[in-house]
């Protein structure tokens, strides 16, 4: 997991540019805590969603509503998974509706690698920076021509089968990959409710997924231009609660899914780079429940989300000393529903940062930034940041940096336009966040990063649903809440990379400061479903084409009720997971085996109560790689 | 090799500093023999987390669970309703397909009644060998043997997603609510048969019914949200014919989802904001903000006249309160309870 090292370069067009930082200076010298997640560390995994692979990580915690194909929503220090804002190759991937995105079925197939920006960056992402930003960055064509097949199989019937090929025509490099998976997963779980204790099979959770995706880039010259586009559709069913030993489990879900991108990156001159960017996003989404009878009719409820950006950038470096950033975006969202009442959202943002340096013995780098966002439906933003780097020449193994800022969540077109009880009056929630941190990286004894950051998001006017007149839950910007913490990380390759330690730890308050009204029950207490602490700790090797890797994650204690009963918590739990592979260079190319052990000790455990996690489960794949 | 060193002390660190789950309180001794008032938290859907809370008349205490703390274990998911009969004590827990049995003194449990394909509702005790219990999805009835707690009958079809029973006159009234599917009607039960042998339609969505002190039937029909107001029917139990409506303006009250009526001739209806009063008599509101204050469970002690409230907390997943007026309303009394609490049945 060590950034590559291109700062000695400005501009790179073909290597690794962090899409999250808008600017191309080393990762450690950054005001923020970015994040990349290699396809070594990828591998290093258990697991083939975005949601498996990033959930060890400090100050990220993935709710998981079951088994692979279940739903699986991101959380950033301690702000609910709507605070996240989810990027494929930078350009915005979680709608205007929901502000929640499914990582539990984004393939990792035709993933290069993610980057992950904790903290946050409204002054550079705009809208829902707020925990962080993940942003996907997905797999490019190449020059030289490489085929890449892979199976998987393993417990609850799933089966995987993935293809990508990369290769050059007529000057353009093509990348093309495919993803098909399916599962039964009717998993076993323990069920007790103190008269029964059984096991019981988890029902209606089967899935299937298919991912297709297209890629041409074309470098002309100083000019690189890459079209993309990416078709996705889920078939799941979407199990009730277990709250009882009957199940009935009949509601499904469908989502398809399709984006497209055009981006142009433009080096007019060694200081001055150009970009100009249109993503779209299709996304449509059925839901069915035969049990649930509305007016007469089964639930059948369909959300269509379009949209739609254009992006213009330039990044321009006056010196070695000085980089400027200057852009703006447009913005297009719509739905269409019959939950929902048909909305149109424009948005418009110029934003504005630059990077100062100054060499004295003491190396400060200071990164000003704001931006300003325009709704026709919500009103406006602006979100100022200062951020700071700064370290002594003598010693450039140690950084120590700071940021400190305003961003904003935008008010989903659920909050705003919900058939019943939806509030159009409602504005974006207007967040205050600081933090500081210390970043050590040496290659002296071997690769070694240790980083500690401390955190703190303070809301004022989040958005809550209440019960006003007759019982109709309407959204409000009534509530507070701030989120402090501590996220260490420590990553360690060590003896030529033999031995690989990795460790991860977050310690967060997430207080609810309001008293909403009179005799508040919830005022000082801490939010439900999040736990305080969560940790993990990965030991691996690799030696000759052999590696193992054991991740051990802790995830404390839950309250399930808002005054924070301890009656009623979900317990801590711990699970190890274990992979083995094996790489064969052969005649043809190179074979990999890989068998994964999930919840090896068989851990009874639940992230949302009612939604158990499967017991010990395998899985086994098989990759060639022809080059 | 001390930065090696580091690395492990970091997770000697990691995995010292654990943070451990909170220990739960002790729960208070069980109350045991006292008059008082069962207060049933409904919890939220799909939590589990209904609890059942007594309230003493002889010591204005609280007992938050007693279901637990007798039993060491939870009460289950949406428990909606509650009876009394000879010692014994029926709670009614629709998302858990079952009815709990409890001694009503030791509050030790006596056995589970599981209804597995069912969404039991309300229940009625017609005698030492028949309840009957309403099934609110499957629009049904089913028949069990409150002694020996088996299944005397699966399923009596009623009409759409049947909630409020009652059993007066030798006859078992059905409440057919229409919450899911509209529905306006009440179905009527001879509970020797266990056959439906007549239907009255009443207003849109009767969803409460009570016996009044002249001994007719009132059935509270909620209406429809913003489109239809509520009212309360009048059923005269001989003849199974309406004597007459009270509409209740949709404007000043909103639409009325519970209702409690006494045996001295009025009855409360807890709108958005208040409990108004009306006259069982004349039929007529007669006070419009008799307390001001809303209510999701509501019953009036037909001796000491006093006026139980259960109470929501603003959020709805937090434990509510129990208000206590006398019949001038006037607060006597406010204790914690569960969340939701919806039900409130008296208990001597």
């Amino acid at each position: 997991m060590h950034p590559t090292d291109d700062s000695s370069r400005i501009f790179p067009l073909n290597d690794v540019v962090v899409t999250g930082s808008r600017f191309q200076t080393e990762l450690q010298k950054m005001p923020i805590s970015i994040l990349l997640i290699d396809s070594a560390a990828l591998r290093s995994s258990n697991g083939n969603s975005v949601a498996a692979v990033i959930k060890q990580e400090a100050g990220v915690f993935v709710r998981s509503y079951g088994g692979h194909g279940a739903l699986h929503s991101v959380s950033l220090r301690g702000m609910a998974s709507d605070y996240t804002l989810v990027l494929v190759d930078g350009k915005r991937f979680t709608t205007y509706q929901i502000g929640t995105v499914d990582l539990g079925i984004f393939s990792l197939t035709d993933v290069e690698r993610i980057e992950l920006i904790r903290g946050s960056n409204s002054a550079l992402f705009g809208a829902d920076a707020v925990g962080g930003v993940i942003n996907i960055v997905t797999k490019k064509g190449t020059k030289r021509p490489s085929l890449d097949l892979s199976h998987t199989f393993g417990s609850f019937g799933q089966q995987s089968i993935g293809v990508t090929a990369g290769g050059e025509a007529f000057g353009i490099m093509l990348h093309v990959g495919g993803n098909v998976e399916s599962g039964k997963n009717n998993f076993p779980f323990r069920y007790s409710d103190g008269l029964i204790d059984t096991i019981l099979n988890r029902t209606g959770s089967d899935y299937s997924l298919t991912s297709f995706s297209f890629s041409a880039t074309d470098i002309e010259g100083d000019k690189s231009s890459t079209f993309s586009f990416r078709l996705s559709n889920a078939e799941r069913g979407q199990p009730n609660p277990v709250t009882n030993q009957y199940q009935d489990n009949l509601a499904r879900m469908r989502d398809n899914d399709i984006i497209g991108q055009w981006n142009v990156d433009w080096k007019q001159s060694e200081q001055l780079l150009v970009n100009t960017a249109a993503s779209v996003r299709y996304n449509h989404e059925h839901y069915t429940d035969p049990n649930i009878i509305m007016e007469g009719k089964p639930l059948s409820s369909y959300y269509l989300n379009r949209m739609a950006h254009l992006s213009a950038n330039m990044r321009y470096a006056s010196s070695e000393m000085h980089q400027w950033f200057i852009g703006n975006e447009m913005g297009y969202g719509n739905i269409q529903s019959n939950e929902v009442k048909s909305a149109v959202r424009n948005q418009f943002s110029v934003f504005f940062s630059s990077q100062h340096q100054i060499s004295a013995p003491i190396e400060f780098l200071f990164f000003p930034s704001v931006r300003y966002d325009s709704y026709n439906d919500v009103g406006e933003a602006l979100c100022p940041q200062l951020g700071m780097n700064f370290g002594l020449k003598s010693l450039p193994e140690i950084r120590l940096r700071a940021s400190y800022g305003k961003s904003y969540r935008v008010p989903t077109f659920n909050d705003l336009y919900w058939n019943v009880g939806g509030n159009g009056n409602i504005r974006p929630e207007r967040l205050l966040s600081a933090d500081a941190g210390i970043i050590v990286s040496t290659d002296i004894t071997g690769k070694i990063e240790l980083e500690a950051n401390y955190f703190s998001i303070i809301t004022k006017d989040k958005i809550i649903w209440t019960p006003g007149q007759s019982n109709i839950w309407t959204p409000h910007n009534v509530s507070a809440v701030s989120s402090n913490g501590f996220e260490m990380r420590g990553d360690a390759y060590l003896f030529d990379e033999i031995l690989h330690i990795r460790y991860n730890h977050t310690i967060v308050d997430v207080i609810k400061t309001s008293a909403d009204i009179a005799n508040e029950y919830s005022q000082g207490k801490r939010l439900r479903y999040t736990p305080r602490e969560t940790a993990s700790f990965l030991l691996g090797t690799a030696f000759s084409g052999v590696s193992v890797n054991s991740i051990y994650s802790f995830t404390g204690f839950r309250y399930l009720q808002s005054d924070n009963n301890p009656r009623f918590i979900l317990p801590s739990f711990e699970t190890v997971d274990i992979n083995l592979s094996y790489s064969l260079v052969t005649g043809i190319g190179v074979i990999s085996f890989k068998g994964e052990i999930n919840n090896l000790m068989n851990e009874e455990y639940a992230f949302i109560s009612g939604y158990p996690m499967p017991q010990r489960n395998f899985s086994f794949s098989t990759q060639l790689h022809i080059q | 090799m001390t930065k090696l060193f580091y690395v492990l002390f970091a997770a000697a660190v990691l995995i010292g500093c654990k943070s451990d789950d909170p220990t739960p309180v002790a729960a208070d001794p069980t109350p045991v023999a006292l008059k008082g008032v069962f207060i049933v938290n409904e919890g939220n859907l799909n939590s589990s987390n209904s609890t059942l809370s007594f309230y003493s008349f002889d010591s204005s205490k609280p007992y938050a669970d007693v279901f637990s703390s007798a039993n060491s274990r939870a009460l289950g998911d949406n428990a909606n309703d509650l009876a009394n009969d000879n010692g014994k004590t029926y709670i009614v827990v629709n998302n858990s397909h079952k009815i709990e049995v409890i001694s009503s003194e030791t509050y030790k449990s006596l056995g589970t009644i599981f209804l597995p394909s069912k969404s039991p509702y309300k229940i009625a005790i017609y005698n030492d060998s028949k309840a009957f219990v309403t099934n609110f999805k499957q629009r049904s009835v089913s028949v069990i043997n409150p002694t020996t707690f088996a299944v005397v009958k699966d399923s009596i079809p009623v009409g759409n997603d049947p909630t409020g029973i009652l059993l007066t006159n030798n006859k078992i009234y059905v409440c057919n609510s229409g919450g899911l599917t509209p529905d306006s009607t009440v179905s009527v039960i001879d509970p020797v048969t266990n056959t439906v042998v007549t239907t009255i339609v009443v207003g849109l969505g009767p969803n409460e019914i009570a016996l009044d002190s002249e001994g007719d039937i009132l059935v509270l029909c909620t209406g429809s949200y913003n489109k239809v107001p509520s009212s309360v029917y009048s059923i005269r139990t001989d003849r199974d014919s309406v004597t007459n409506i009270m509409t209740i303006p949709m404007n000043t009250y909103g639409n009325i989802y519970k209702f409690a009526v006494s045996t001295k001739g009025y009855g409360l209806l807890p709108s958005y904001a208040t409990i108004a009063k009306f006259d069982t008599k004349t039929n007529t509101i007669t006070a419009s903000a008799f307390i001001n204050k809303s209510a999701y469970g509501i019953a009036i002690d037909n001796i000491t006249e006093n006026i139980y409230l259960g109470v929501p907390a603003s959020d709805y997943v937090s434990n509510g309160n129990l208000f206590v007026y006398d019949k001038n309303a006037v607060k006597k009394d406010s204790v914690a309870v569960g969340i939701n609490p919806g039900t409130i049945v008296f208990k001597r």
